[in-house]
């Protein structure tokens, strides 16, 4: 940071604040090919440590650079815009950059991978439940309504409406199957909103961290920060999601102290994170045991207690 | 006289302010794992940015929602009026976890606030999500398979039993030995049925009230305490700081009087190993290898307390692995004797009318 010629966001000197306007990122871009052409020898090994499909990201961030094509990168930021914050946040040559790049790329997206896990248990219950409720509606259920006709017997309340619901199972398991993969992506998206937030948020706050540590004006930091996690337009005057309170006074200070600050309310927003799926990793599978448990419960129940008035009635 | 209406209005609402003032009292005392820790975080980060926590800690409260929000413009009130962060907490109760109170204290004791709420952070357990996660899924699936087992036996010992035995007067049978034993099943667990009420009623009581949460926790969480006082003490080692003073000092900030006892205990002079091995905070051989002649302390203390929470955290994923298998095989055996019981009944009788 010593070299002001060097500095990253130095073009902007003197310029307007960001208002959203594409030509900033254009800018930071061509700054940043400029800068790290360099680099692209060492981002392409990086991607080859990565799965599969976390590299074109990184490839295309390599591809721009070796180019020097800013349209290219331009088109490579659309889809992985935080690999270009190490570049956008260092200078020339700075020996910083490969620890920042091998940060950057190591922050995996495993929150994705544990939502499907979470969309994958409740919905394979649900499907045994609802395997197991045709079942019994195609086989039990007709034995016992057929023996309960042949004796013409009054039926408990319990009996009528477990019986009741076997037509309706049989002629409506197509839509039911339908209901419940739209609950299933409801609660999914449930679950990425009320997590998702906190992880975009923890995600911008360390971004912005990283451009104001390299002194880049805080508007324009917060305004590329805020592509990371394809946020709106935000205000630091008026914080919102994913720029918090905490953030936007952390911005009051100098841009080191700032950036300190910023790291940790990061961490705090990467807890809260943490905690939210925790939440809803243990409480759902529970819950649907119990559900399952009782339908079935209520089913044998149902059946059963009328064979054994039957049974006394005979007696 | 008030109308009934205004009587039921009335009680209704004397019913919710009551509700939501225990509920408020009950979720503003304690501040969850991720909460408590986001105070620590930012009061380090405000001590090595050299900035006033208070700043931090008020805008913070602005992205906190419920009870914490609260605590968190009060501690940076007490702040703003010149308190330590340590002061702050001490007097914001549940603002933080007792075991990042201790940290915050022993930090500001040392003067190394930023160092210690790194390790202290960085070695807890309880902020990672698996424990948590395997542990209350275990104390999920165990409270819904005994509220089932519970409703299936209870309707079947009272209403399904009794016909079954009206049943049997009426054909003046003699009872098969499948019921015999059914039924001596269902008189042995009816006689403890009290167990899993006392069990809910307990937990309630504990759920509410810190106090007593505090007291039937301690036991079980000294293990991870002492392994985050050797964390402690292997960053005030680092930092430069005489061991005999920083284990005083540790003692004074510790708020489980057993392990600060132990503290208390270890004696001013020798290896650190021995000394720490004479209060019972390390095993022998742990203090041998601490008292090695090329060892380095903090590391080998560092090195204690991440093999301590390892084994701790191995204990508890496979006692809430084995636990639910267990129950529920128990609960599974209990429910297929009963309905063989009642199948091998009517089998019984119906054999019996042929």
């Amino acid at each position: 940071m010593s070299d002001p010629a060097n500095r990253p966001g130095d073009a902007a000197a003197g310029k307007p604040a960001a208002t959203g306007s594409p030509t900033i990122l254009e800018r930071y871009l061509a700054e940043a090919v400029a800068r790290h052409r360099d680099e692209a020898a060492f981002i392409r090994l990086v991607a080859a440590e990565l799965p599969p499909r976390e590299q074109p990201p990184w490839l295309a961030v390599a591809d721009a650079l070796a180019t020097g094509d800013v349209h290219r990168g331009l088109a490579a930021a659309t889809t992985g815009i935080a690999c270009w914050i190490p570049l956008f946040a260092s200078p020339r040559a700075d020996p910083r950059l490969p620890t920042r790049l091998l940060q950057t790329a190591a922050r995996r997206p495993h929150v994705a991978e544990a939502r499907w896990l979470l969309l994958a248990y409740p919905l394979a219950i649900s499907v045994l439940a609802l395997g197991l409720l045709g079942f019994l509606s195609a086989t039990v259920m007709t034995a016992f309504e057929a023996l309960f006709q042949q004796f013409g017997m009054e039926l408990p309340l319990a009996t009528r409406a477990a019986l009741a619901i076997r037509p309706f199972i049989a002629s409506i398991w197509e839509p039911l199957f339908v209901v419940a993969g739209l609950v299933g992506l409801t609660w999914w998206l449930a679950v990425r909103w009320s997590a998702g937030s906190s992880v975009s948020t923890a995600s911008f706050t360390r971004t912005l961290a990283r451009l104001v540590a390299a002194e880049i004006p805080t508007d324009e930091a917060v305004l590329l920060a805020g592509r990371v996690v394809a946020a709106p337009a935000l205000d630091r005057a008026r914080p919102r999601r994913p720029l918090s309170f905490a953030a936007a006074a952390a911005l009051d200070f100098a841009p080191r102290t700032a950036a300190i600050l910023l790291d940790a309310v990061a961490d705090c927003h990467d807890d809260r994170a943490r905690g939210s799926l925790s939440l809803s990793q243990w409480f759902v599978g529970p819950v649907l045991l119990g559900v399952v448990g009782l339908l079935v419960g209520f089913i044998t129940v149902a059946l059963f207690f009328p064979l054994l008035n039957l049974v006394g009635a005979l007696s | 006289m008030p109308k009934p209406t205004s009587m039921t209005d009335s009680l209704l609402s004397r019913l919710r302010r009551f509700l939501r003032r225990e509920w408020r009292r009950a979720a503003a005392t304690w501040a969850t794992r991720a909460e408590s820790a986001a105070v620590l975080r930012l009061v380090a980060a405000a001590a090595a940015a050299g900035v006033p926590a208070a700043t931090m800690i008020d805008a913070w409260a602005e992205d906190s929602r419920g009870g914490q929000g609260t605590r968190l413009e009060k501690a940076a009130r007490l702040l703003r009026q010149g308190a330590t962060a340590t002061g702050a907490v001490a007097a914001v109760p549940g603002l933080v976890q007792d075991d990042h109170a201790v940290a915050l204290a022993f930090g500001e004791r040392i003067s190394l606030v930023g160092p210690v709420v790194r390790a202290a952070l960085a070695g807890d357990d309880l902020l990672d999500p698996t424990v948590r996660r395997t542990f209350r899924a275990a104390v999920g699936y165990l409270t819904v398979v005994l509220l089932l087992f519970l409703t299936v036996a209870g309707y079947m010992a009272l209403r399904i039993n009794p016909m079954l035995l009206q049943i049997l007067e009426s054909f003046g049978s003699v009872r098969p030995a499948t019921l015999d034993r059914w039924f001596w099943i269902i008189n042995a667990v009816a006689g403890f049925l009290w167990i899993p009420f006392a069990v809910a009623a307990a937990a309630a009581v504990i759920s509410f009230s810190p106090v007593i949460r505090r007291i039937v926790i301690r036991p079980w969480s000294r293990p991870r305490r002492i392994a985050a006082a050797l964390d402690l003490l292997a960053v005030a080692e680092t930092g430069g700081q005489p061991s005999s003073q920083s284990v005083t000092m540790l003692a004074e900030c510790q708020v489980d009087p057993r392990l600060a006892a132990m503290l208390a205990r270890v004696p001013g002079s020798g290896p650190l190993g021995k000394r720490l091995a004479a209060a019972g905070l390390v095993a022998p051989a742990e203090a041998a290898e601490m008292d090695a002649p090329d060892a380095a302390h903090a590391l080998v203390l560092h090195q204690i307390a991440a093999d301590r929470r390892l084994r701790s955290r191995r204990r508890v994923t496979a006692v809430s692995e084995a636990i639910v298998p267990a129950v529920i095989m128990v609960m599974g055996l209990l429910v297929l004797l009963q309905a063989l019981t009642v199948f091998s009944f009517l089998t019984d009788i119906i054999d019996g009318q042929v």
